[in-house]
């Protein structure tokens, strides 16, 4: 018995019940540094704030003067205009309250507000500022919110460029616009050139046309440009013959606010920043660089969407988008911002995000991206590109590889494929349709004459801007336009290829 | 070897016999394997009831929804992204904010979206079975308001469920929206979530009355059975309380005259206010038109895009969909 027992023990002892063990890494996976994450934003605004931690306010001035002054401001035949406006200076914040109280006057008295404003310009302190930026984001009163955003931009103060910025979000006014785009101007900021062109192209009112029009040629001649949409170009471009004046510590914690506001449930906050922060320039690109290290994965998140959105702009960020290439949340947005920016020297690292190994929302988007650098790109990423086509890689990868190749040139390539994707109910047409559309434009201005029919069919399809067509109905559209194509292929791809 | 010493080695060695059988028997099923899910369709083998319901649901047009395609000019607005292609919600967190995925878009709020657990973690699901293929493991957070919140309470749905007295009479997001499937073997939820796009749910939300005030009329809208606000979610949905005076015989006298909207205003458009109706509230609206005197119609409309094609004439029963009806006569 004894020995059936050690038996027993025996073969108890060599049974293995545990599941199996999950498989070990592949030994030759290189083992990269993770991406090092650290409390970056609460640790910038507790240092800015303890940097410009300012003194006492001084003692608010006597509010009977401060009225006195107020009323020299006013036009007429000895008007002390210059006396007032030199003593509201030395008074600085002290002025400030009474001026505010004299904004929210009731009744309401619009030549006492106009003047108020023109003394808080005056004060030139950042209380004054915050006054004047109350007036434009919230009084009702456009004739006000214009005088305000004149008077900011004359102040010449830095971190109120933010706040300015978000107003072309929500401004309706067209000369309300016009001051926002000629304080940004003056601050360095070319973001309201876009909303400068629209007043100058479409405001109802000939005169206000006119002034646009006029401030647009003039903000342009002031940096060499021959006109807005030049400078505009320049602008998205980051051409560095528009530097970025050097800006303030408070600027950089205004920026660090709105970075702070990526971690807000709510949306609106966080697509307020984003409005903001991707139509600042390089210092503020920087910043978001150094935000991609953040421990919250939404200031990561949407730092790297800011990048991506602010474009060449955003250069300075590209070897920390490198390195975020390595943190597996952060990776496939940073590779989209690598994508936007442009700079092909980030082209290497996006063709690695390709490899078979990596996770397959990298890939995507690392294909997708690729395809922004367009006749730019080298002949290594159409070879990687090229290689994700092959029938073993799942059909989305190959789809974002064929649009992509068509923006490097190599249309000819992929267009039967593309005409295949077309007809899938898992796969997004609208990319597709474009890169089809985008490969007609290039064959026609090549000289090909039958393009040129095909895509003047194709647009003729077009449904309106904005109009709710019915999903039966695209489907029909997609199709008429995938055979206007197909029965044109032997007519538009070359003869080796139309076989 | 004596009889006891026998019997007893007998017994030793069937003691041994049982005890190596619990330890060595198949289990009957192996382990499932972890699988990379890289699309809904691979759940529709195993789950076809399920599939088929959310195949026909909002969630699964999120992304290809024509209407949600013009409102957002086809996703140029990035910021939709979040919400109508998600991450899945295991990965950003109960409760917390979505975020955008790259990959298979087109699926919309699919199963992956709600199910997929972080890692290789399995599905969550309403029991744990290691040998399923998806290996799915009982979470209790799937039944949670919390669980939809990272999308709807982007415009506060959920907060205004929660503020209202529906979680005190044990009601939350699925006793509307996701009901127990009925018939004699059927189990598990609707998974159609059926919402502003049905109807029959717009009509038993919301109740449409009317009273004699004066020469004219007080018109009566109450939100009587919605868990939230009427409308509520994204702020493109409205609903309108048209009028039109009527003769004798019910025919009506000229176009729809519009009385009042029911909307949350987008962002940029701070001069209009809120008018949601809240849950149980009951708002009167004076209808003194000198001819609203004598009989009128009254008619609801719903719809999800806030604008007509001539706002000056609008034409809610081209426009919008007709939610109730009514005739008020002296």
């Amino acid at each position: 018995m004894r020995r059936a027992l050690v038996l027993l023990l025996a073969l108890v002892a060599c049974s293995d019940p545990a599941p199996p063990a999950p498989p070990a890494t592949d030994p030759g996976e290189e083992q990269r540094p993770a991406f090092e994450l650290r409390d970056v934003v609460a640790a910038r605004i507790t240092a800015l704030d303890a940097e410009l931690a300012a003194g006492g306010s001084p003692a608010e001035a006597d509010p009977e003067r401060v009225r006195g002054l107020l009323a020299m401001l006013a036009p007429g035949p000895h008007s002390f205009e210059e006396v007032a406006l030199a003593d509201f200076a030395s008074l600085g914040d002290a002025a400030v309250p009474e001026l505010e109280r004299a904004l929210g006057s009731d009744p309401p008295d619009e030549k006492a507000r106009l003047a108020a404003l023109q003394a808080l310009a005056a004060c030139g302190t950042d209380r004054a500022a915050e006054g004047l930026l109350g007036t434009l984001e919230a009084s009702p009163n456009a004739l006000l919110r214009a005088h305000a955003a004149w008077r900011i931009g004359s102040m010449g103060i830095h971190w109120t460029l933010p706040r300015l910025v978000l107003r072309l979000k929500y401004e309706k006014d067209h000369e309300v616009v016009l001051w926002i785009a000629d304080a940004l101007a003056g601050l360095g900021n070319l973001a309201g050139l876009s909303g400068l062109s629209v007043v100058a192209a479409s405001a109802p009112d000939e005169g206000l046309r006119a002034r646009a029009s006029s401030k647009l040629s003039e903000i342009a001649l002031l940096r060499g440009c021959a006109s807005g949409a030049e400078l505009e170009s320049l602008w998205n471009a980051g051409d560095a013959r528009l530097a970025e004046p050097k800006r303030s510590r408070r600027y950089e914690r205004e920026i660090w606010s709105w970075i702070a506001r990526f971690q807000e449930f709510q949306l609106r906050g966080v697509d307020d920043a984003r409005f903001v922060l991707e139509r600042l320039d390089a210092s503020a690109a920087l910043l978001c660089a150094a935000a991609l290290h953040d421990r919250d994965r939404y200031t990561r998140v949407h730092s790297a969407q800011c990048l991506e959105r602010m474009g060449p702009r955003a250069r300075g960020a590209v070897p920390e988008l490198v390195l975020a290439l390595r943190d597996p949340e952060l990776a496939s947005h940073a590779v989209a911002a690598l994508g936007g920016i442009g700079e092909i020297t980030s082209e290497p690292a996006m063709i690695g995000a390709l490899a078979a190994g990596e996770a397959f929302d990298l890939r995507l988007s690392a294909a997708r991206a690729l395809g922004r650098f367009g006749a730019r790109a080298s002949a290594g990423a159409a070879s990687a590109l090229r290689a994700l086509l092959a029938p073993s890689e799942p059909l989305e990868l190959r789809q974002a590889a064929a649009e992509s190749l068509v923006a490097l040139g190599a249309g000819d390539e992929v267009a039967p494929f593309l005409l295949e994707c077309l007809r899938s109910s898992t796969l997004e047409p609208r990319t597709t349709e474009e890169a089809l559309a985008r490969w007609l434009e290039a064959k026609a201005r090549e000289g090909n004459v039958r393009a040129g029919e095909v895509l003047a069919a194709w647009n003729a399809l077009a449904s309106e801007p904005g109009a709710v067509v019915p999903a039966e109905e695209q489907r029909l559209a997609r199709e008429q336009r995938r055979k206007l194509v197909q029965e044109a292929l032997t007519d538009l791809l070359p003869a080796r290829m139309a076989r | 070897m004596s009889a006891p010493r026998a019997i007893l080695g007998l017994v030793v060695l069937a003691l041994a016999a049982w005890f190596l059988v619990a330890v060595f028997k198949p289990t009957g099923r192996p382990l499932a394997a972890p699988t990379a899910f890289t699309s809904s369709e691979q759940c529709k083998e195993c789950h076809p009831t399920e599939y088929a319901e959310w195949k026909g649901s909002q969630h699964s047009l999120a992304w290809t929804n024509p209407a949600v395609r013009a409102l957002s000019n086809d996703f140029a607005n990035q910021d939709c992204i979040d919400c109508h292609a998600p991450k899945p919600v295991f990965v950003t967190g109960i409760g917390e904010r979505v975020l955008p995925r790259v990959e298979r878009r087109t699926e919309g709020v699919d199963c992956i979206a709600c199910h997929q657990l972080p890692g290789d973690g399995g599905m969550a699901g309403t029991l744990t079975d290691a040998t399923a293929a998806c290996r799915p493991v009982e979470t209790l957070d799937l039944i949670k308001p919390e669980f939809c919140a990272g999308c709807h309470n982007q415009h506060k749905t959920v907060d205004q469920w929660r503020e209202s007295d529906w979680p005190a009479k044990g009601m939350d997001c699925r006793a509307c929206h996701m009901v127990p499937r009925v018939g004699s073997d059927a189990k598990g939820h609707d998974h159609g979530f059926p919402g502003g796009n049905v109807l029959a749910m717009v009509q038993k939300a919301v109740e449409l009355g009317g009273e004699r005030d004066g020469q004219g009329w007080k018109v009566v809208v109450k939100n009587v059975y919605a868990g939230h606000t009427f409308p509520t979610d994204e702020r493109s949905r409205a609903a309108d309380v048209f009028w039109r005076p009527v003769e004798r015989d019910g025919a009506p006298i000229g176009p729809w005259r519009h009385l009042h909207r029911m909307r949350d205003p987008y962002r940029t458009e701070p001069d209009l206010p809120s008018t949601l109706l809240f849950p149980g509230e009951r708002r009167e609206l004076a209808l003194a038109d000198p001819e609203a005197s004598g009989a009128v119609e009254v008619g609801l409309f719903y719809k999800r895009s806030p604008y007509w094609k001539d706002p000056e004439h609008p034409d809610p029963e081209q426009e919008a969909e007709l939610v109730h009806r009514i005739t008020l006569r002296p």
